[in-house]
């Protein structure tokens, strides 16, 4: 027994923070506390960058909205509808409050409300952008962590390698030609899917399989790599000398590590899925938010443009931070900063 | 302070010195008001466990950490202000050898091209002298100038070492500090790097503060010894003296912990761990763990209320403490408490 | 380096597309540009033939004659795009490093946070404001690769600024112009140039993309991508006029990020040697399955079966090697020792000495290219004939392990609690309420304080010695009849050290159970352990007993070990004695005993490899020379 028992001087031993039961509440307080002002300001720099684009650039924006066939007539009608008459200030903090009441302008050419058109549209390519997200983190994440159980410690180097050659392969193939080709083979040469059309189920299979065959291929090179580098450290090694078994070992001890990187990026993918969702349903020319926007920037129809991007911006952001969440729920040290 | 109050043959002085860092929401003092002095050819040992500041204060010294309070003087002249620590001058006198062998050498560079930069950096050479220069420094050092045109990859831990020391020899310094610089070796290349870096001091008249948390290593090195805990100095004494008869429980209970070889197993002499660096405790640091403080004998209440500060002494051999005895007389006062069932 | 690069052939490949798509970039627009240029309405949408290898388009243009000549238009205004990304991103990345705390923070907020956007949606919404054209796509697409541009900087530039060689560099009175060029620029060469190639990849992908959605180089002007847009058009009657462009796209990105990767490879002069073999621990699967009794020929020659019956721990000519590409290496070479109920051993050696892998041995966790040979006897029971689906709780009933690092050996995503009781789940078939009771008693033994709250905690709320002691706990819970303990305290201050060390005597003596402590501190070995065994190459060099090893150990490298320590009763004024040499390269060791290149007593006989016997005072020694010794005394 040391020269004091320990239960006379608690306080010193431990190098946490003294009272530590007090704080216990607080660590996920100040995070989600932290993330949500970090939320706002990113959506108000969203919403001011969209505002504020248009109007940084030199010249009149109301001739360049215009485009080449301007008259003057339409110059100043495009003026006055953007509000560009008015002082600057007054035209951001208008814009901001039509904004938080969803009101987003209309369309030049059709004078449908922006916001009615990104419901209408904007259906079609969340079904997309969500199927696809689902099917990619079905198939990744699993799919890795089997590949790098089966290739651990440079175990079957044969299949490692076909591994590796056929993800790099799809990895490197961009949406457009991944929506090509699977449009050829399957609805070209064999008939068996639609290449156009918005409905049901069998004209959504094409499209999901564009979008998400590239971000899967890149997901299980990444998840394998993780999951390798998981199992080659020492905290693995001491769930082994327990002697547990293989379920318990990589459900409990490596996917929660394997996943932290995962997740971290899993923001830049979502983004990825949406870009991706973009070009694809030109390809396929479907009813979505991609067609809308492509077209409205041929057509200059500035406040449909305008719209989608910030539309498809705040998706990007909340998406971003519900990732942060589950980072912080799997790994406890990022609560602190201390990762 | 506890602390050397500076004397005319001081290589490097430090006065009352105080290290802060802003860390999150609270201040992190590291350092807080170390006095020393680094008597000119000899080795001044600075020893603790984590979280003392003893790394801390070493960089400050050469301006990696931020001095928020005291003064720095080498030969006498006051160098506190950052610029002139930064200056070539400063740099030429002052050098500093790392502890971890792997990451303080460029992996890119060449040894040569290490060596050689320096050299031209503090124009020591002229450009075609410079190779030559290099090599003799490394032969200082027990390598050979084939070594000149390899990567740190090709080395062990031990050569590496003793290329940073090499590295920092190359500006001829007069203060050299060596952080931990074997800590991370095995023993055979830890005894060859200590009988190199003795024998470099006895050679170029270098004096050197050196740094470790192994107290035998600086038995072995220093001249006189300052033990640090939790940023203070809680002892000061020429070596002998400080193994002879230590005063403070700090030190007393560090070399008691020492596995003595061949030696019987005794009770830790010290329970508990350091506490965060962060929120120190109440009057002397070390009262929370102290064997012969109020957890062991609850009269001595002033440890709590006050910090022994230092006596304000010519003497060589000082410590902070309130019962600073010889080990018998303290062990009499209080004798620890009866082994409990907890 | 040159070498270095076409080792790969993925790098040549990579190569030679690379040199084909930049030659028909520069000539393409020279030899086909009339070609592509005619017009021939009678012949549109034709299939692939010998006169258009590609077919033609909707207006009977020759395919792949357009698709040479817009290989320049591609190719410039992509690498112009990644340019633009470069030069907005790298500075913008760097200045993380040179702003102080609450600056940086917020400006690597800030790049996060535009990473997050679709690099395509930034360039659509730049093409909207300036209006589509090649210029806004380029601009639109460099932006875009200006946040990861920066995001990569930033992560770099603060990677090597907390390195020791730059804070070496700054005292060393290295100015920052130096430091930036020939420190930093030269370790970030290698993340730079992928990073390079691998945005022109992109690029390329997306400048064709907004081609392709009408909305990046416009008409009479035409690139890959708007090729693309005509070839989807008329996609079912000639899909070679999708396909080709598409193809085009592919193989220029893919060559691109080929040469990237392999010039990186080729930058770093830690892979110019030989690879070395990457030892990874496998989780499942106890591959290192214990053959049948060994003949005779294998053993060392002259060691002894020591039987006892009072032996918990029997190990019999253990080796374990591990392949390498000059031949099989053993990392242990016949190590043969015995443990007692209730005995303290320690195993000391310098790194590659073999003891950690001997551990892993006697536990069965060596990792996988290593395999195992010899015999091992728990607890009265020969491993090998233990029926395969009863080995892992057997094992687990019989061996803890405490491994060295208490920081990387606790997993730091789950809380102690689970750490603890899944072991008790797994050997004991102990339920939820018992485990839980089994940890705590095992947490109190271990002198945790306030157990009960940080069951709740996880790993890196605690400080190193208290974790130190939850690992002890672990490997207490099933009440082994052998505690494996790895550099337990190598990590921890010397005044925890000595809490640990006391623990450990206490288990001993409170539950029987027989300590092997691995170390390279002979000390704190002699001062803990009953018995000590010292390993150079794989091999026990002396067994030994610790007061007999105060007396004075007889093997020299025992001796040199000794000497070699600065302990607290050395002179200060002597030199250290120095062990000459360096450890041994185990793939390529002399013949005979493995220490007699450094020893200062070899002698002719050395050549040939000593048995390690016993000696008749008690205790083994493989040394001729101190054999010789004691038979002449």
């Amino acid at each position: 027994m040391t020269a004091l028992s320990p239960d006379l001087a608690p306080a010193a031993l431990t190098r946490t923070d003294d009272g530590a039961s007090r704080r216990t509440a607080n660590p996920w307080l100040r995070f989600v506390l932290r993330r949500l002002v970090s939320l706002v300001l990113v959506l108000l720099g969203l919403v001011t960058v969209t505002f504020a684009l248009v109007r940084l650039v030199p010249g009149d924006p109301a001739a360049i909205l215009a485009g080449l066939n301007q008259t003057h007539s339409t110059v100043a009608i495009i003026r006055h509808n953007l509000g560009l008459d008015r002082p600057a200030l007054s035209q951001y903090f208008s814009y901001i409050w039509g904004v938080l009441h969803g009101r987003l302008g209309r369309s030049f050419y059709t004078s449908q409300a922006v916001s009615s058109l990104l419901v209408q549209r904007g259906i079609p390519s969340a079904q997309l952008a969500g199927t696809a997200l689902i099917l990619v983190m079905l198939i990744s994440i699993p799919g890795g962590m089997i590949a790098a159980a089966l290739t651990r410690d440079g175990r079957r180097r044969h299949f490692e390698a076909v591994f590796s050659a056929v993800t790099s392969v799809f990895g490197a193939i961009p949406e457009f030609l991944m929506a090509t080709l699977l449009a050829f083979v399957f609805a070209v040469a064999l008939h068996l899917l639609p290449v156009a059309g918005n409905g049901g189920v069998q004209s959504l299979v094409l499209p999901v399989l564009a979008i998400s065959l590239r971000p899967i291929a890149v997901l299980l090179r990444l998840v394998r790599v993780e999951a390798l580098n998981v199992l080659s450290q020492d905290y693995i090694r001491t769930a082994r000398s327990k002697r547990l078994g293989w379920r318990a070992i990589y459900l409990r001890h490596v996917l929660p590590n394997a996943l932290t990187p995962v997740l971290t990026i899993g923001g830049v993918l979502f983004s990825s899925l949406i870009a991706g969702a973009v070009v694809v349903e030109n390809v396929f020319a479907r009813n979505g938010l991609g067609t809308a926007l492509v077209s409205a920037v041929l057509g200059r129809d500035y406040p449909v443009v305008q719209g989608i991007v910030l539309v498809l911006g705040v998706t990007v952001v909340i998406v971003n931070a519900i990732v942060d969440f589950l980072l912080a729920l799997t790994d406890p040290r990022s609560l602190t900063g201390q990762a | 302070m506890l602390g050397h109050n500076g004397s005319h043959d001081s290589k490097l002085e430090v006065h009352d010195l105080r290290v802060t860092y802003a860390s999150g929401h609270r201040a992190l003092t590291a350092v807080s008001g170390v006095s020393l002095a680094v008597p000119a050819g000899q080795t001044l040992g600075i020893v603790g466990e984590s979280g003392c500041g003893k790394s801390t204060l070493a960089k400050a010294i050469v301006g990696l950490a931020p001095v928020t309070a005291g003064r720095i003087a080498l030969d006498g002249a006051d160098c506190t202000a950052i610029r002139k620590r930064e200056s070539l001058q400063f740099r030429r006198a002052v050098q500093m050898v790392f502890q971890d062998p792997y990451g303080s050498l460029s992996p890119r560079m060449t040894v040569g091209g290490m060596l050689t930069e320096v050299l031209a950096t503090h124009k020591l050479a002229t450009r075609q002298g410079r190779r030559a220069e290099a090599a003799r420094v490394l032969g200082l050092v027990g390598l050979s100038e084939q070594d000149l045109d390899k990567h740190p990859h090709q080395f062990s831990g031990g050569q590496r070492q003793r290329i940073a020391i090499a590295r920092a020899l190359c500006v001829q310094p007069e203060v050299v500090i060596n952080d931990e610089v074997t800590s991370a070796l095995d023993a055979s290349a830890q005894a060859r790097v200590l009988n190199l870096l003795k024998r470099l001091q006895r050679e170029l008249r270098l004096s050197y503060v050196f740094i470790s948390h192994d107290l035998a290593t600086i038995r072995y090195m220093s001249d006189q010894i300052a033990v640090m805990y939790l940023g203070r100095i809680v002892e000061y004494a020429p070596t002998a003296d400080l193994f002879a008869t230590p005063k403070h429980p700090y030190t007393r209970a560090l070399i008691d912990s020492i596995p003595a070889f061949g030696g019987d197993l005794v009770t830790a002499p010290l329970a508990g761990e350091v506490p965060d660096p962060a929120r120190p405790p109440q009057g002397c640091r070390f009262h929370t763990r102290c064997p012969v403080g109020p957890l062991a004998d609850p009269t001595r209440q002033i440890c709590i209320e006050s910090d022994p500060q230092a006596e304000a002494t010519d003497r060589p051999h000082r410590t902070a403490c309130h019962f600073a005895t010889t080990k018998e007389d303290s062990w009499a006062i209080a004798s620890p408490p009866p082994l409990s069932s907890a | 380096m040159r070498r270095a690069f076409f080792r790969s052939p993925t790098a040549v490949i990579g190569l030679l597309l690379l040199l084909l798509v930049i030659v028909i970039a520069i000539i393409g627009p020279i030899i086909m540009g009339t070609k592509a240029a005619q017009l021939n309405p009678s012949a549109f949408d034709e299939t692939p033939s010998f006169q258009h290898l590609l077919g033609t388009d909707s207006l009977g243009r020759d395919i792949f004659a357009r698709l040479v000549a817009a290989t320049r238009t591609t190719i410039t205004v992509s690498v112009a795009a990644a340019a633009i990304g470069a030069v907005i991103g790298i500075p913008l990345g760097l200045c993380a490093v040179v702003l102080p705390r609450y600056p940086r923070i917020i400006l690597l907020r800030f790049i996060d946070s535009l990473i997050a956007f679709p690099g395509l949606l930034i360039a659509i919404f730049v093409a909207a404001v300036l209006g589509p054209s090649a210029t806004s796509a380029g601009l639109g697409v460099g932006i875009a690769l200006s946040f990861s541009f920066a995001r990569v900087s930033s992560t770099l530039a603060l990677s090597i600024a907390g390195r020791d060689y730059m804070a070496a560099a700054r005292i060393l009175g290295i100015g920052w112009t130096r430091r930036i060029f020939r420190h930093v620029l030269p370790n970030a060469g290698e993340t730079l140039v992928i990073a390079t190639t691998v945005s022109i990849s992109s690029s390329i992908v997306a400048i064709s993309s907004l081609s392709f959605l009408g909305l990046g180089i416009q008409p009479p002007s035409y690139d890959w991508g708007s090729m693309l847009t005509l070839g989807v058009a008329s996609f079912y009657t000639n899909p070679a006029g999708a396909l080709g462009p598409a193809a085009a796209i592919a193989i220029s990105a893919l060559a691109f990020g080929l040469v990237g990767e392999a010039l990186a490879r080729a930058m770093n002069p830690l892979l110019w040697g030989e690879l070395r073999p990457v030892m990874l621990a496998s989780p499942i699967g106890f591959r290192s399955r214990f053959r049948r009794r060994s003949t005779a020929a294998h053993r060392q020659p002259g060691s002894q079966h020591l039987a006892d019956r009072d032996a918990v721990l029997e190990v019999s000519d253990l080796v374990v090697e591990f392949p390498r590409p000059t031949g099989p290496v053993a990392v242990v070479d016949r190590v043969s020792f015995a443990v007692r109920r209730g005995e303290r051993i320690g195993i000391v050696g310098e790194s590659g000495s073999g003891k950690t892998m001997t551990a892993l041995a006697i536990s069965q966790l060596v990792p996988y290219p290593g395999t195992v040979r010899g015999q091992l006897e728990l607890c009265g029971q020969e491993v090998a004939y233990i029926p395969h689906g009863e080995l892992p709780a057997f094992l687990g009933r019989s061996i803890g392990i405490a491994f060295q690092d208490p920081a990387s050996s606790l997993n730091p995503a789950l809380r102690i609690q689970t750490q603890l009781t899944e072991s008790a789940h797994a050997n004991q078939h102990a339920d939820r309420k018992q485990a839980q009771s089994i940890a705590l008693q095992r947490l109190a033994e271990v002198r945790l304080p306030a157990p009960a709250d940080q069951m709740r905690k996880h790993p890196h709320e605690l400080s190193g010695g208290m974790r130190q002691r939850v690992m002890l706990a672990i490997s207490l819970m099933n009440q082994p009849a052998v505690l494996l303990a790895d550099e337990p305290t190598t990590a921890l201050d010397v005044t925890v050290q000595a809490q640990i060390m006391e623990l450990l005597a206490e288990i001993n003596s409170l539950h029987g159970t027989a300590i092997i402590l691995i170390s390279h501190n002979l000390a704190l070995v002699s001062q803990n352990c009953d018995r000590v065994l010292v390993m150079y190459a794989g091999r026990i060099v002396e067994d030994i007993s610790v007061e007999k090893l105060v007396e004075g150990p007889r093997h020299p490298y025992t001796r040199g070990l000794l000497a070699s320590l600065p302990d607290l009763r050395q002179p200060t004024d002597e030199e250290l004695v120095q062990i000459e040499g360096s450890a041994p390269d185990l793939a390529d060791l002399p013949p005979g005993c493995p220490f007699s290149p450094r020893c200062p007593l070899a002698i002719a006989q050395c050549q040939e490899e000593p048995p390690l016997v016993e000696l008749s005072g008690g205790g083994r020694v493989a040394c001729w020379v101190t054999m010789a010794a004691t038979t002449a005394s």
